[in-house]
């Protein structure tokens, strides 16, 4: 393969489409107007700052605290955290702000897990069995004990919250066992009478001592749910936005595939074929320039709903700032769509069939695959069909990058495309092969 | 002259259609070779197979059968070296009509290995053979038909083959470009290109080739030179006259008519052979006329490769 002629000819196709002013309306012009507009209908739903206002955040608490028995009373802290986060009816003003920003209920732990699972939940609080028995004053010193949080990764924001809600609570619950603790140990040392003198400042300091040795009480790291429900944006451009150009970018690769077979037809193909350029090279330099036109169209579509989403009231970044994530997935959503580009090329035996194949199959994934509406808005088989196709991969790689900056959430949806891409492909090639018996 | 071109037993089978046993066979059994320096015509009406020779002789099809060498090298194991050897002008205008003609050039410059410097002299000069050079830099669709017909043929004479195929390269064009498309040729020629120039239009065989090959359905039935090929009909004239009604009774007084070797009517009319048609004509219509008989049209047909194909194949060029 002569890598020169590879880059001649990618680079002759990359030109022809940056030429054609129709085609440059399809690649950047309508997905820019769809984003915007669609974006902007969405955006009547969710405010004039486009922010979802958060609360009613559905959680469950797992309470298997076995409790303990202090001079001879029952105490459980797992029913008293409990409490604090699930409405009993007795609610103070504060406990009903805390009311309304979380919807605890109290569950198994099998159930809480199962609904974390399948997207019900955010969060599940699992209070462990030995959570009361750590904190038993009796005892010389507090056990260690971690509270853990199960949670929905496709809701990030709002499980940290969760997060940070019981840690405050649970910071109340350990200051006040440690204070305990502290007032005994200044007992036992002879330095304090129980029933007369009781020093506050060394009480405090005994409090601190031992926080700093060992806090009781931890929060475990969170574990993330094994699926994941799709990702809730709060600003609907910030969703539309990619799902407009992995949608538009399918057609240009579809096109970009099929050229090939319009190169048959006007003998620029067979021109090619009969100068000293061998077909692998040919073929190389024809899905190289495909490949090209597609890293482009993405390039300039980011950079310019980055530039004008402002403009329109988007105050999120849309794309977000881990530039290596975005170009990573921009790689293989392109080489995906490619891909699939390829396989409809190698079905269709016309450049007509291609175009209607193109039509009716692209317009079906990019429905299908969220990109007129929030997949997270559909029920759990819609969303399970959608991951049939590689808009709903790209699209959602795309807004979780945005919202956590965190590549390695994003690195399953790349490898999905890139499989993508390696099965399209190979059946796509292997039936393209017979458009160059010219 | 060397031989450049050798073409032994190619035949074409195209793989058979949905329900049918056997495949078309497009090209049957070809054999022939090019001198160096000549220019050589294939001759033959549309769908007679010659695109489907041309196209195995570049590489562009498999042959079934047979194999073709150029310059001593052979298109079915060597493909890459003959591929330098040849240019080829397709009947179709492959070109990018987005593209200007001078990006065309370029394109298929490197294609052909060419680059920097020489690729830029190489087009310069290519554009100005084919005098477009002021209009280099405009896109080919805003072209007229000559102009793309003289851009295809820029590309093929880019890398200096030694070989050109040019297939049908005058065809939908108007008779000025069609006149600057032979002149071109005949230039090419007399800089030492070898030319395989395929037509249905007798009188660009007659004008341009040293040689000629008859081709029809898919087999080459003659192939000569003019001369050659004209001997197989006799280089007699032929006198075509209408005469209606009167045709038997005027049949005795041409036969009489000197210079006249065969007379026979059919149809009201009378086809009269003679060594120079031209000449003895007067003598026939003063006798029809002095018989009083009527003349509806006269037509001399001298020999030409028209008949040569029509005596071969039975029908006309144009069918």
């Amino acid at each position: 393969m002569n890598l020169q002629k590879v880059w001649t000819i990618a680079q002759k196709d990359v030109r022809i489409t940056f030429g054609d002013r129709n085609l440059l309306l399809v690649m950047f012009a309508a997905p820019l107007l769809l984003t915007f507009i669609i974006g902007a209908a969405f955006s009547s739903f969710t405010g004039s700052d486009g922010d979802v206002p958060i609360n009613s955040i559905a959680v469950a608490v797992v309470n298997e605290d076995q409790g303990t028995t202090v001079f001879l009373a029952p105490l459980n802290y797992g029913a008293i955290l409990s409490s604090v986060l699930i409405p009993d009816g007795t609610s103070t003003q504060t406990d009903e702000a805390l009311h309304k920003l979380i919807k605890a209920q109290a569950l198994s732990r099998q159930d809480a897990i199962a609904q974390v699972d399948q997207g019900k939940l955010v969060a599940a609080i699992l209070i462990p069995a030995n959570f009361s028995a750590s904190l038993d004053p009796t005892r010389d010193k507090p056990l260690q004990t971690q509270i853990a949080i199960y949670r929905d990764t496709g809701s990030p924001i709002t499980a940290s919250i969760v997060s940070s809600v019981v840690h405050s609570i649970v910071n109340k619950l350990t200051t006040s066992s440690l204070a305990i603790y502290a007032a005994k140990a200044q007992v036992t040392a002879g330095k304090a009478s129980p029933l007369l003198l009781v020093n506050p400042q060394a009480i405090v300091q005994a409090i601190n001592d031992l926080a700093k040795t060992a806090f009781p009480i931890t929060l475990q790291k969170p574990s993330d749910s094994g699926t994941r429900s799709a990702s809730i944006t709060t600003d609907p451009i910030r969703y539309f936005a990619p799902a407009m150009a992995i949608f538009f970018l399918t057609f240009t690769m579809a096109g970009g595939a099929g050229s090939i077979i319009d190169e048959r037809n006007n003998w620029t193909l067979q021109r090619m074929l009969s100068s000293p350029t061998s077909r692998t090279t040919i073929l190389a330099g024809k899905f190289g320039g495909t490949y090209l036109n597609g890293v482009l169209q993405i390039t300039v579509l980011i950079l310019a709903t980055a530039l004008l989403a402002p403009l329109l009231g988007s105050h999120q970044s849309i794309w977000g700032n881990n530039l290596a994530g975005i170009v990573l997935i921009t790689l293989s959503a392109v080489a995906a769509a490619v891909g699939l580009g390829t396989l409809i090329a190698g079905i269709a035996r016309t450049a007509q069939q291609v175009n209607v194949l193109s039509n009716a199959l692209l317009t079906i994934t990019g429905l299908v695959g969220g990109a007129f509406f929030n997949i997270a808005s559909m029920g759990p088989i819609f969303q399970t069909v959608s991951k049939l196709t590689l808009n709903y991969w790209a699209t959602n790689a795309y807004s979780t990058l945005a919202q956590t900056g965190d590549l390695v959430s994003v690195l399953p949806d790349i490898g999905v495309l890139l499989l993508m891409f390696i099965v399209f492909f190979g059946i796509g090639l292997t039936l393209f092969n017979r458009h160059l018996n010219t | 002259m060397a031989s450049i071109v050798e073409v032994r037993n190619l035949q074409k089978r195209y793989p058979p259609a949905r329900g049918a046993k056997q495949g078309m066979l497009a090209v049957k059994d070809v054999t022939l070779t090019l001198e160096r320096g000549e220019i050589f015509s294939l001759l033959g009406p549309n769908g007679a197979g010659k695109t489907t020779l041309i196209s195995m002789m570049s590489g562009l099809l498999t042959p079934t059968a047979g194999d073709v060498w150029i310059d001593g090298h052979s298109i079915v194991k060597a493909p890459v070296a003959v591929k330098k050897l040849i240019g080829v002008v397709p009947q179709e205008i492959a070109l990018y009509p987005q593209l200007s003609a001078r990006q065309n050039l370029d394109f298929f410059g490197k294609l052909y290995g060419l680059s920097g410097t020489e690729l830029a002299h190489r087009c310069d000069e290519v554009l100005d053979f084919i005098g477009l050079k002021d209009r280099q830099n405009e896109r080919i669709e805003s072209y007229s038909g000559g102009m793309k017909r003289r851009v295809n043929i820029g590309v093929g004479l880019l890398h200096r083959p030694q070989l050109v195929f040019m297939d049908e390269p005058t065809v939908g064009i108007d008779p000025q470009s069609r006149r600057n498309i032979l002149d071109t040729v005949k230039v090419l020629n007399q800089q030492g290109l070898t030319v395989l120039y395929t037509t249905h239009y007798m009188e660009e065989a007659q004008e341009l080739s040293n040689r000629v090959g008859i081709f029809d359905h898919g087999e080459l039935i003659a192939c000569g030179t003019q001369n050659e090929l004209m001997q197989t009909v006799g280089e007699k004239d032929t006198i075509l006259i209408s005469v209606g009604e009167n045709a038997e009774s005027a049949l005795p007084i041409v036969q009489n008519v000197m210079g006249i070797e065969s007379v026979t009517a059919a149809e009201g009319t009378l086809k009269l052979m003679a060594g120079r048609g031209r000449q003895t004509l007067p003598a026939v219509i003063k006798a029809l006329d002095d018989a009083h008989i009527m003349l509806q049209s006269i037509e001399v047909k001298e020999p030409n490769l028209e008949a040569v194909f029509l005596q071969m194949t039975g029908r006309a060029l144009r069918d």
